[in-house]
C-alpha cells in the first residue's frame, strides 16, 4: 500500500527546552492491575495525517488501513505471529490443479447493519471493488480471478470466476493457479461490505462505512476525527474489549507527546529518534514500546516515459549517484540503507544478491553513455535543465530530497524540488507523462516479495488514473517473471525468479531502493494486550484499558512557580 | 523629505537609533554573506558529528551557529535567509509604494475636478483590492503553478499591498493641491504631470516614507509566513521562515535551530518598525 | 444619510462581485487546465471532463464567466439541505468540494462558528486590552509605565503571529495546564476553554496596536481646547481623557475595529494550523494544498464579503458617530 511518510521530526520539539529539565520523559501512568482482560474504555491515538478515505475498496494508505483494520473484518487474516488464519471463511478448499477455491462463510456473522453475512454479500463486495467506476487503486492485484479482464473492462455485468454455491458457501475459480491469492483475499479492498454500499462505487460511502469488523464507524470528521465503536454483533463472542477507538486526526507530532505524557493519548507511534531515545533509556518507561518491524522500501522513482529517463543509462547514473548512507545518517535508528526493493523482514538479506551500489564513477560513465558527460573538476556538461523532482510536503521525502539533489549536482544532473500535499502527490505521480522523477515508498500488502514488484513496476499496474506504477516501467522480462512466480508453488523457484527481478530492478534502474523506515512505538501501561504486529500496522483491535479512574491518573499540573522556574518539570528517573 | 530639523529630531529618537542599528547590521549580514561564511548555505557537511541519539553538532570554530538537521551551516543559511527576506521585502515594499503612490496622486489630484471618475474607478479598486484575501491568492497560485519563484513571491506582495498607501497618499494629496502655490502654478497652465512630479510628490514623500518603512516590516512577517506555511520558496533554499518551521523540530535536542531565524524575524521586524516610528515622529511632529 | 447607505451597500455589492470576477479569472489565467484546478488532483478522470462540459472550456472565457456566475446566485427558494445558501429570494449556490463530496456552503457552514468563537473572544480581548493600556499609558506619558507599555507594544507588533502561538502553546498549554493544546471541544464550554489560547494569539498583535493608536490618538488630542478648558477646570487627568478624549479617539479605532472584524472571518490561517483548530482558516490551506477548487472560491467569496460587509458596518458607525458624513462629500 501507498506509504505516508511520517512528519519530519516535530517530536522532538520542545520536549525539553527548560533549563533544569534533563531530558527524561515523565513517567508513564499506572496500570490498575487487572488479572485478565477487562471490557470497556475508549483507546486515544492520533496521526499527523488527515483520513483520506474509510471505504474498503479504494482507500489504500497506511493511515487509513489502520483505522479499516478495526472496521472491515475478510475472510482470511493474519494471527499473531502473521501467519494465514481463518476469518469470516470457517475453512477453505483448494482444488487439485490449484484453480478452484471453495470457502465456507462462518454462519451468524452480523454485519453492521444487524444483517446476516452471506455468501452473496462476498461477491457483491468483490464485484463492486472490481468494477470499472471504482477508483480501486490495484484491481490487478486480482486478475487471475476466472472472468477479471470482461468484467473490470465493462464488457460482463458479472464477475463469472466468483460462484455462489450456497447460502454460506462460495467458489473463486481462477485462470491460473495464484501463490498470493490468499494473501489478498487479506487485503481490506476484498472485505464483504453491507448491502447499503451497492453494488457500484460512490463517493458517500466513505462517510457510512459499515462492514463486518469488530468496530463500526461513529463518526468520521476529515482531517479532525474518526471514532469507531464497539460493534456488538461482532462474531467473535466476547471482543473486541474496547468500547471506542478515537483517533485525532492532522495532529502535530509534538502535541501528541504533550498529549501523551498528559494521558490524553494511550498510545504514540509518530516518536522520532531523539524523542524514543529518551523513552527507550528510561527505565520508568522499559517493556512499553517496541520497534514495529520494517515493511516499507523508501527511494525515487524516474518516469521512464518522459526524456532523460527514457535512456536507461541516464537512469542507471542516477542509481549510481544516490549514497544512501549520508540520506539514513541524518535518521539515525529510523532509517537504514536499503539497496533492494524488498526488505529485508521479508526476504533476509545474503551475500551475492543482487543491489545498487552508490558508485559515483560509474554514474559519470553512465552519464556520458547518456549522451551528457559531466566533468566534476570544471562543472561543465551534465544535463542542461533542472529537472523536476517531486516530494511531499512536511515529510522526511522532503529532506531526503534534499540530499539527492545535492549528490545528483556532484554528477551534473540538477534536480528542482516540487513540495506537494500528500494528495497532490499521489495524483500526479499517477498520471502518465506528468512527473519526471520523485519520491517512492511502498509499504507491503502481504509477506510476499511480489508485493514489491507487481503493484509498482510491472506493465498491469500503469493506468491512466491514481498508477501506482509511477516509473511507468513496462518491462516484458519482468511481467514474465511475476506471471510465473504468482503460479508456481516451488518456493525455491520463486526464490530465484524474485532475485532475477532484483537484478532487473538494478539494471534497468526504474526506481531506486534508498532506505527502509520503522517506528518505534510506545503505549501506558494500562493499554494491554498490545504488541506491534508483524505485518498489521497498529493492530489495536486486541488491545483492552486497565486503567483504574481516568480522572486518578491524570498527570496534575504542577505548580506554577516550579514550572516557571523549570524545576520538577519531569520527575528525574 | 529629511530637512535639518527632521534629521536632528531623529538623531534624537533613541529607538528610531536602535532601528537603524538592527536594520543596518542585517543588511550588512546579508550583503556580506558569501564572505563570512566559507560554506555554501545549500550544501551538507557530512563531517559535522553527531552524537548517536541525533543531537546536532553545535556551535564551533568551523561552524558558527552549528549545523542543521541536514548538516548545513546554520550562520551561512541564516545569511541567506537574510537576503531573501531583506531582499523581498525591500523590493516588494519599492513596487506597493511606487504603484501605491502612483495611484494615490492620480486619484487625489482629480478627487474634485471634471475627471474625478477617475478617483472613483481607482477608490473602489481599492476598496476590491483591500477585500482580497492576498494570503490565499498566493498560496492559490504556488499551489497550482507546483513552483514558486523569487519573482512571484515578490509580484504577489508587491501587487496586492499598495492599496492601503494609495489612500494614504491620496488624502495627502488633496491636502498638497489645495496649496496656495500648487494652486498658482496651475493658473500658469503646467501640465498636470509636471505639477504632480515637482509640487505633490515632494510633499507626499515623507508620509511614503513612513508607510514603506511599516510596510518592509510587514513584508517580512508575509514571506516567514508563507514559508513556515511551506508555500514560499521550495527547499532547499534558505528562508528564515522556513528554517524556523524545520527548526522547531528540533528545539528539545537543538534549540538554536529554531530561536536563531525565529530572533532573526523578530529583530528585523522590530527594526523596520521602530525606524518607521522614528521616521514618522521626526517628519510629522505632535504638538505636545 | 439614507441615500448615502443605500449608495455605499450597492458598492458593497460591486466590490464582491468584482472579487469573485477576479478570483474566477486569476483561477482561470493559470497555467493549468482549470478543470483540474476546480476538481482537484482527486477527481477522476470522468469527473474532469464532465466538469469540463459544465464549464464549456472550449468556449470562450467570458461565456464561461457569465455561466459560473448565473450558477453562483439563483433565484428560488431552494430546499434545506440541498447545498445551497437560501437568502429568501435567491440561493447562493457554491458547488461541491471534490475532495470531500460535500456541498462547499455545508463546509463553510461548519467552519464558521469555530472561526467566529475565536475571532469574537480575539477582539473582545484586543479592544479590552488596547483600551485600557492605551488610556492609561496617555494618562501616565513619560512614566516608566508609558515606557513599558510602548515597548511592550513593539514586541507585540513585531512578533510574528506563528512564534507567538508557539510560545503560548508551549507555556500555557503545556507548561502550567492551563488550557488544551490544540483541538475543538465537543461542549460549548470545552470549546470555549480550548479557544482562549488562539484568541490570545491572535489578540495579543491587535492588543498591541490598538493600545498604540488610542495612546496616539489620545496625545494628538491633548492639544485641543476642549481638553486644555477641561483640565484648566481642574478635572483630573484620566477623567479628562475618558470623558472628553476617548470619544473622538473611537473614530479611528472604529475603522480599524471594522478592518479586523472581515479578516478574522476570513480565519487565521496559521493560528488555526498551530491549534489544529476547524475554521475557516484551516478549511482554506487544506483546500490549496489540496487543491480543492469550489472550496477555494467559497472561502474567496466569503472572505470578501465579510470585509465589504464589515466596511459598510464602519461607514454606518461613521455616519451614527459623525453627523458631518453624511452631509459631506
Amino acid at each position: 500500500m501507498r506509504w505516508i511518510p511520517g512528519k519530519t521530526s516535530w517530536l522532538v520539539a520542545l520536549s525539553c527546552a527548560l533549563p533544569g529539565c534533563g531530558g527524561a520523559p515523565a513517567p508513564p501512568l499506572p496500570a490498575a492491575g487487572s488479572p485478565t482482560p477487562r471490557q470497556g474504555g475508549t483507546l486515544h491515538a492520533a496521526t499527523f495525517s488527515d483520513v483520506r478515505s474509510l471505504d474498503a475498496a479504494t482507500a489504500f494508505d497506511t493511515v487509513s488501513s489502520v483505522i479499516e483494520s478495526l472496521l472491515y473484518d475478510t475472510l482470511v487474516s493474519y494471527d499473531a505471529e502473521g501467519r494465514l488464519t481463518p476469518q469470516l471463511a470457517e475453512r477453505w478448499a483448494l482444488s487439485d490443479d490449484g484453480r478452484r477455491y471453495t470457502f465456507s462463510l462462518r454462519r451468524g456473522v452480523l454485519m453492521h447493519d444487524g444483517r446476516e453475512l452471506t455468501a452473496d454479500d462476498v461477491k457483491r463486495s468483490m464485484e463492486r471493488a472490481l468494477h470499472p467506476d471504482t477508483p480501486c487503486p490495484v484491481p490487478s492485484y486480482y486478475d487471475k480471478i476466472e472472468g477479471y479482464a470482461a468484467y473490470h473492462a465493462g464488457r460482463a455485468p458479472t464477475l463469472s470466476g466468483v460462484r455462489v454455491s450456497g447460502r454460506y458457501e462460495l467458489q473463486i475459480s481462477l485462470s491460473s493457479p495464484d501463490s498470493t491469492f490468499l494473501l489478498l483475499l487479506a487485503l481490506p479492498i476484498m472485505a464483504p461490505l453491507c448491502e447499503s454500499a451497492g453494488r457500484t462505487w460512490r463517493a458517500s460511502f466513505n462517510l457510512e462505512a459499515c462492514g463486518a469488523g469488530p468496530f463500526k464507524l461513529e463518526a468520521y470528521e476529515a482531517g479532525l476525527r474518526v471514532r469507531v465503536v464497539r460493534h456488538h454483533g461482532y462474531w467473535k463472542k466476547g471482543e473486541p474489549k474496547l468500547d471506542a477507538v478515537e483517533w485525532q486526526l492532522g495532529v502535530q507530532p509534538f502535541t501528541q507527546r504533550f498529549k501523551f505524557e498528559r494521558g490524553e493519548l494511550d498510545y504514540l507511534r509518530e516518536l522520532t529518534e531523539a524523542d524514543s531515545q529518551q523513552y527507550r533509556s528510561s527505565a520508568a518507561w522499559a517493556g512499553q514500546g517496541a520497534w514495529e518491524s520494517s515493511l516499507v522500501t523508501l527511494g525515487v522513482f524516474m518516469n521512464t516515459q518522459l526524456p532523460p529517463f527514457d535512456d536507461v543509462h541516464f537512469r542507471r547514473a542516477v542509481a549510481f549517484a544516490i549514497d544512501r548512507e549520508q540520506v539514513s545518517s541524518v535518521r539515525p535508528g529510523n532509517t537504514t540503507p536499503r539497496a533492494r526493493m524488498v526488505p529485508a523482514s521479508i526476504t533476509p538479506d545474503r551475500p551475492g544478491q543482487a543491489h545498487h551500489r552508490y558508485d559515483p564513477a560509474r554514474a559519470l560513465e553512465e552519464l556520458a553513455l547518456a549522451g551528457y558527460p559531466y566533468d566534476p573538476a570544471t562543472g561543465r556538461g551534465g544535463y542542461p535543465e533542472a529537472i523536476e523532482y517531486l516530494a511531499i510536503i512536511d515529510s522526511f521525502s522532503q529532506q531526503s530530497a534534499e540530499l539527492i539533489q545535492q549528490q545528483l549536482a556532484r554528477v551534473g544532473v540538477r534536480l528542482r524540488l516540487s513540495v506537494v500535499g500528500f494528495p497532490t502527490f499521489l495524483a500526479k505521480s499517477g498520471r502518465p507523462r506528468t512527473v519526471k522523477m520523485g519520491f517512492a515508498g511502498w509499504h507491503a500488502d502481504y509477506p510476499d516479495p511480489s508485493t514489491f514488484f507487481e503493484p509498482i513496476l510491472s506493465s498491469r499496474s500503469i493506468q491512466e488514473e491514481d498508477s501506482q506504477n509511477a516509473s511507468f516501467f513496462a518491462n516484458a522480462e519482468l511481467d514474465a517473471l511475476l506471471d510465473e512466480a504468482r503460479i508456481s508453488t516451488d518456493e525455491a523457484r520463486r526464490a530465484q525468479l524474485f532475485e532475477r527481478a532484483e537484478q532487473l530492478v538494478v539494471e534497468q534502474a526504474p526506481w531506486v531502493p534508498v532506505h527502509d523506515y520503522r517506528a518505534f512505538e510506545l503505549w501506558q501501561p494500562y493499554l494491554r494486550g498490545y504488541r506491534p504486529h508483524p505485518l498489521l500496522p497498529q493492530y489495536v483491535r486486541g488491545a483492552w484499558l486497565d486503567r483504574a479512574e481516568r480522572a486518578a491518573s491524570r498527570r496534575a499540573p504542577r505548580t506554577t512557580l516550579a514550572w516557571a522556574l523549570g524545576r520538577g518539570w519531569s520527575a528525574p528517573r | 523629505m529629511l530637512d535639518p530639523r527632521s534629521l536632528r529630531r531623529f538623531r534624537k529618537n533613541r529607538g528610531a537609533l536602535v532601528g537603524l542599528g538592527i536594520v543596518v547590521a542585517l543588511g550588512l549580514y546579508a550583503l556580506l554573506a558569501p564572505a563570512l561564511s566559507a560554506f555554501p548555505p545549500e550544501l551538507s557537511d557530512f563531517t559535522a558529528p553527531r552524537t548517536p541519539s541525533g543531537t546536532l553538532s553545535g556551535p564551533s570554530a568551523r561552524h558558527w551557529l552549528g549545523v542543521d538537521h541536514l548538516y548545513r551551516d546554520v550562520w551561512s543559511r541564516l545569511a541567506h535567509g537574510a537576503r531573501i527576506s531583506l531582499g523581498v521585502a525591500l523590493l516588494a515594499t519599492t513596487l506597493s509604494s511606487v504603484v501605491g503612490a502612483s495611484v494615490g496622486m492620480l486619484a487625489g489630484w482629480f478627487e474634485s475636478t471634471r475627471a474625478r471618475l477617475v478617483d472613483t474607478l481607482l477608490m473602489r479598486l481599492v476598496d476590491i483590492g483591500l477585500s482580497f484575501p492576498y494570503l490565499l491568492l498566493v498560496m492559490a497560485i504556488g499551489a497550482a503553478l507546483g513552483d514558486v519563484t523569487l519573482s512571484t513571491i515578490l509580484l504577489v506582495l508587491g501587487l496586492t499591498s499598495w492599496f492601503g498607501t494609495a489612500r494614504l497618499i491620496r488624502s495627502k494629496t488633496i491636502q498638497v493641491r489645495g496649496l496656495d502655490y500648487v494652486l498658482a502654478s496651475r493658473a500658469l497652465g503646467q501640465s498636470t504631470f509636471r505639477l504632480l512630479l515637482k509640487h505633490v510628490l515632494p510633499n507626499v514623500a515623507g508620509p511614503l516614507i513612513v508607510v514603506a518603512s511599516a510596510s518592509v516590516a510587514q513584508m517580512i512577517i508575509a514571506e516567514s509566513v508563507l514559508s513556515y506555511l511551506q508555500v514560499g520558496l521550495p527547499p532547499p533554499t534558505a528562508t528564515w521562515g522556513r528554517m524556523l518551521q524545520e527548526g522547531q523540530s528540533y528545539l528539545g535536542v537543538s534549540p538554536r535551530l529554531a530561536v536563531a531565524p525565529g530572533v532573526c524575524i523578530f529583530l528585523a521586524v522590530l527594526g523596520f518598525n521602530l525606524l518607521g516610528e522614528g521616521l514618522r515622529d521626526a517628519l510629522d511632529p505632535r504638538e505636545d | 444619510m439614507i441615500a448615502h447607505l443605500l449608495r455605499k451597500l450597492g458598492w458593497s455589492v460591486f466590490t464582491i462581485w468584482a472579487v469573485v470576477t477576479a478570483t474566477f479569472f486569476v483561477f482561470n489565467v493559470l497555467p493549468e487546465d482549470p478543470a483540474r484546478v476546480i476538481a482537484g488532483p482527486q477527481a477522476r478522470p470522468q469527473d474532469v471532463a464532465r466538469i469540463r462540459e459544465q464549464l464549456g472550456l472550449d468556449r470562450p472565457l467570458l461565456i464561461r464567466y457569465a455561466q459560473y456566475t448565473s450558477q453562483l446566485v439563483r433565484l428560488g427558494g431552494g430546499t434545506p439541505g440541498d447545498g445551497t445558501l437560501s437568502l429568501g429570494v435567491a440561493r447562493i449556490d457554491l458547488g461541491v468540494s471534490h475532495l470531500k463530496r460535500r456541498p462547499v456552503v455545508e463546509l463553510l457552514g461548519r467552519a464558521l462558528p469555530p472561526t467566529l468563537l475565536v475571532g469574537s473572544l480575539a477582539l473582545v480581548f484586543q479592544l479590552l486590552l488596547g483600551t485600557c493600556a492605551g488610556v492609561v499609558s496617555a494618562a501616565r506619558r513619560g512614566t516608566i509605565f508609558d515606557w513599558g507599555t510602548v515597548a511592550l507594544t513593539l514586541v507585540g507588533i513585531s512578533a510574528p503571529t506563528f512564534l507567538i502561538g508557539l510560545v503560548l502553546q508551549y507555556l500555557l498549554a503545556r507548561g502550567l495546564h492551563w488550557f488544551p493544546l490544540d483541538g475543538y471541544g465537543r461542549s460549548f464550554a470545552e470549546r470555549l476553554h480550548a479557544a482562549v489560547l488562539p484568541a490570545l494569539t491572535l489578540g495579543l498583535f491587535g492588543a498591541a496596536y490598538y493600545t498604540r493608536l488610542i495612546r496616539d490618538e489620545l496625545l494628538g488630542l491633548l492639544g485641543q481646547d476642549y481638553v486644555r478648558t477641561a483640565r484648566a477646570k481642574g478635572q483630573r487627568e484620566l477623567v479628562v481623557l475618558l470623558k472628553h478624549a476617548l470619544r473622538n479617539a473611537l473614530i479611528p479605532l472604529v475603522t480599524v475595529i471594522g478592518l479586523d472584524l472581515g479578516a478574522l472571518v476570513g480565519g487565521a490561517i496559521v493560528t488555526e494550523k498551530i491549534f489544529r483548530w476547524p475554521g475557516i482558516g484551516a478549511l482554506s490551506v487544506e483546500a490549496i494544498v489540496d487543491r480543492d477548487g469550489p472550496v477555494v472560491m467559497g472561502v474567496v467569496l466569503l472572505f470578501s464579503s465579510a470585509v465589504v460587509l464589515a466596511n459598510f458596518l464602519v461607514d454606518v458607525a461613521y455616519a451614527l458617530l459623525d453627523p458631518r458624513v453624511s452631509r459631506g462629500r
